[in-house]
């Protein structure tokens, strides 16, 4: 609780994170092994099921909302056992928590999804209700530069409370207050450094998705799938590890983990 | 069938809402299951009204499939061009208006539930 004001070095914790995701790059897959395997089956199932009543004439579009809803849903539950993991790898060191091939889901993985589902619902809270009454009133194109307002609100907002989630893996009790207090004057800090850290799988997602949309191969569009699938993993292992390096920068661990990265 | 509409759409967001709402506050899990529960119901209240939610529970909308139908043509052609002009934008110009009909689409088509699909 030291360092509770001190100021969380940017560059420093961008640069953490990456270590430790490409420091132990084999260790990372060996713990996203089964989860990812999931989340290929899950988007596989959904492309399946796409395809299929792409072809039947009476598609509706409010029952792939449904679908769509149900399949994020379900692969935040197949990744979290991961990512739970991988914030414990990243707070407590390879050394001390190996990354291990396992799907596990307990009451620890049971919290995370909760805070994670938290997370989620407050983010959309903060861009989508607003935005809803405001394109209900008509304010069409004022509503994008409101839209790209609020996404920057709740960046900021998700990356206080996201202190939960390595707090969460570590097993301490916390909430929105405990997180919302130990972020405090480092907000746009983790924010900063959660947007840095995510960019460059960004641009190569986009740079992929345009090459594979323009050219609209099969074998580019399975390319881009498999590229999606990697880089978001990947993405997801640096997000957690700014993360747990945050909260380790400003909510301190004991002194015998302390060394850790 | 209208009980297990009822269980999803009601029921089941404010036992989740309650849920989240203790793992918020985990210091007062009384009152972070309340507060959690309750803006379950508010948020979803709000989404039910502002999504016309109301109107196809109450049967407004029953009687007028002709007109939906027709709306629902105009939503698809809108959605096409919405894909026309959005990927692979080669100006400005198109940009506006990959912006535009986005906006009329989300306004006219998704929130009123007469394609749900947004491109």
């Amino acid at each position: 609780m030291t360092a509770q004001t001190a100021k969380l070095p940017i560059w420093q914790t961008v640069r953490d994170a990456y270590r430790l995701v490409f420091g132990h790059f084999g260790g990372m897959w060996k713990a996203a092994l089964i989860p990812t395997s999931l989340y290929v089956v899950l988007l596989g199932l959904i492309g399946y099921h796409q395809v299929a009543t792409a072809e039947s004439a009476d598609a509706d579009g409010a029952e792939a909302n449904v679908l769509l809803l149900v399949a994020v849903l379900a692969a935040i539950v197949v990744l979290v056992p991961f990512l739970s993991q991988w914030h414990r790898v990243s707070l407590l060191g390879p050394e001390r928590e190996p990354p291990r091939i396992r799907f596990r889901f307990g009451v620890r993985e049971l919290r995370f999804l909760g805070h994670c589902l938290l997370l989620i619902l407050i983010g959309c809270t903060i861009v989508l209700l607003p935005l809803l009454a405001l394109v209900m009133s008509g304010g069409g194109e004022f509503a994008f530069i409101v839209g790209v307002g609020l996404a920057l609100v709740m960046l900021y907002v998700i990356a206080r409370l996201g202190l939960m989630l390595p707090a969460t893996a570590m097993d301490r009790r916390t909430g929105l207050v405990d997180a919302w207090t130990r972020s405090k004057g480092n907000g746009v800090r983790i924010a900063v450094a959660l947007f840095l850290a995510e960019l460059p799988w960004r641009i190569l997602n986009t740079i992929v998705e345009t090459i594979a949309e323009q050219t609209g191969t099969v074998g580019l569009s399975l390319l881009y799938a498999t590229v999606t699938v990697f880089t978001t993993i990947i993405g997801l292992a640096i997000l957690a590890s700014v993360l747990a390096v945050a909260y380790k920068t400003l909510a301190g661990l004991p002194e015998a983990v302390r060394t850790a990265v | 069938m209208t009980l297990l509409l009822l269980l999803l759409l009601v029921v089941a967001p404010i036992v989740l809402g309650g849920v989240l709402g203790a793992l918020a506050w985990p210091r007062r899990p009384r009152f972070g299951r309340a507060a959690g529960a309750l803006t379950a119901a508010l948020v979803g209240a709000y989404l039910f009204w502002a999504t016309g939610g109301l109107s196809l529970l109450t049967g407004a909308n029953q009687g007028t499939e002709v007109a939906l139908g027709s709306i629902r043509d105009q939503c698809r052609a809108l959605r096409a061009a919405i894909i026309d002009n959005c990927r692979g934008a080669p100006g400005p110009d198109f940009a506006q208006q990959c912006t535009r009909n986005r906006a009329v689409f989300i306004a006219e088509c998704v929130s009123r539930r007469h394609v749900a699909a947004m491109p």
